[in-house]
């Protein structure tokens, strides 16, 4: 394998890796909040295409380099029949996601949602190689979200129901946003848990792995996460959209005191930049 | 660039006079052509058609409903010096008037969420001269929640 297939390699284990206990179920909220959608409005039926660049430090899994910078090309879409939804918003690294929506009022809105996240691929470097398999999880649960004037508060609670964790993760988001002429300024702030199972099946190392491998053995708790977004849209043309995005988190010293860490650190941080075509 | 002139039909029914003789039809013409470079309107003068033009003509918001903001600029032009209007038809408010002139320019900060139409109108006749519009477009459609329901629970 050469340098750049390893580069590629290094970032995609470490945007995995960082998935788990980032902002990324705040991916709906974070599209509404993007579009300054002010009301409570439905899974809008639109296709995007876009690429993008970003770079940051990050706790590593399989580099002792904490920076990180990389190119992608993402796919943003959703779907709406009668309530049916399918959402991909690539940008926010939240992979597929199916819903209905069960109830609406004017302010709140109630969807059944079931996504895969996580996955396993994050553990496919050589410095793994002993430990068992960290499969993807699969999600399940419901979303509440509140819309009231600029802001919107998002709630969510999910159980992994692949029986690979058994685990449980909920969420509390709230978002703003602010139009500056046709510049669409965005805030987010957010509270992510995950329990111990969640913890265990990924972070955590078990005594049989710890046995056969040089990591020792641990087993963390439940963990809360901080994080914090600000951003800007720009409609270029009817097709063409411009996002720039900050964001930052805490990583909890459950995450941390994982020996599976290369790099730790106590925050993580990204910039990133995008235009996308919208079909 | 959108540029919608409408020529005034009873300014052209004006250059056909059935019963001028081609002499005179010529000696009109001459008299026409002399008071071109005058500054005030002589009453038997042809109006060329009216030019109202606005830059840029397209404002794009990233969501439908959302206020547009688009800096624009009108300018304007006819062929006889007179007292014209710029007007907001779809917000039937008046941008500005001038007084005894044959072209003009105004700039003004455009917002709106839906597409607007402006004229420019002869201040005695309430002729419409010239028609502009500024379309307001999006790239996201949202779609608003109906009010109160229950689908599943």
């Amino acid at each position: 394998m050469n340098s750049t297939y390893k580069k590629i390699l290094v970032t995609a284990v470490t945007l995995l890796s960082v998935t788990l206990s980032s902002a990324s179920i705040a991916a709906d909220i974070a599209h509404a909040i993007r579009n300054n959608t002010q009301d409570n409005t439905t899974t809008e039926n639109y296709f995007e295409i876009g690429i993008g660049a970003a770079m940051g430090v990050a706790p590593k899994l399989a580099s002792s380099e904490e920076q990180w910078k990389g190119r992608s090309l993402f796919i943003n879409g959703s779907y709406n029949w009668n309530g049916l939804f399918i959402e991909k918003y690539g940008e926010s690294s939240d992979p597929f996601v199916i819903g209905y929506n069960a109830y609406n009022s004017d302010n709140w809105s109630f969807d059944v949602v079931v996504g895969s996240k996580y996955g396993g691929g994050a553990f496919t470097n050589k410095r793994f190689d002993g430990l068992d398999e960290r499969k993807g999880s699969t999600m399940f649960g419901g979303r509440l979200t509140g819309y009231f004037g600029d802001n919107i508060f998002q709630f969510s609670a999910k159980h992994d129901i692949s029986g690979n964790t058994n685990g449980f993760a909920a969420s509390a988001v709230a978002g703003r946003n602010w139009q500056l002429r046709n510049w669409n300024f965005h805030g987010m702030l957010g509270l992510y848990y995950y329990n111990s199972s969640m913890n265990q099946y990924y972070y955590g190392v078990s005594a049989e792995e710890a046995a056969r491998t040089e990591f020792t053995e641990y087993k963390p708790g439940g963990n809360v996460n901080f994080t914090a977004e600000v951003g800007v849209t720009y409609p270029i043309t009817e097709d063409w959209v411009f996002r720039a995005t900050a964001r930052a988190r805490t990583v909890s010293d459950e995450d941390m005191d994982s020996p599976l860490f290369m790099t730790r650190r106590s925050s993580a941080m990204a910039l990133s930049t995008s235009i996308s075509y919208v079909f | 660039m959108l540029t919608t002139a409408i020529n005034n039909k009873r300014n052209k029914k004006r250059n056909k006079q059935p019963h001028v003789t081609i002499i005179s039809g010529w000696l009109i013409a001459c008299c026409l052509m002399l008071a071109s470079s005058h500054s005030l309107a002589q009453p038997d003068k042809p109006v060329r058609g009216t030019q109202l033009e606005v830059t840029p003509e397209r404002c794009i918001a990233l969501r439908k409903g959302q206020t547009c903001y688009l800096e624009v600029t009108f300018k304007w032009q006819q062929g006889e010096s007179s007292d014209y209007c710029l007007i907001n038809v779809t917000r039937n408010s008046v941008l500005k008037c001038w007084r005894n002139r044959s072209k003009g320019q105004y700039s003004f900060d455009f917002q709106s969420s839906k597409s607007n139409t402006f004229v420019l109108r002869s201040k005695n006749s309430n002729v419409d001269l010239a028609q502009a519009h500024i379309v307001v477009a999006w790239v996201y459609k949202s779609t608003k929640r109906s009010k109160l329901s229950w689908r599943l629970l």
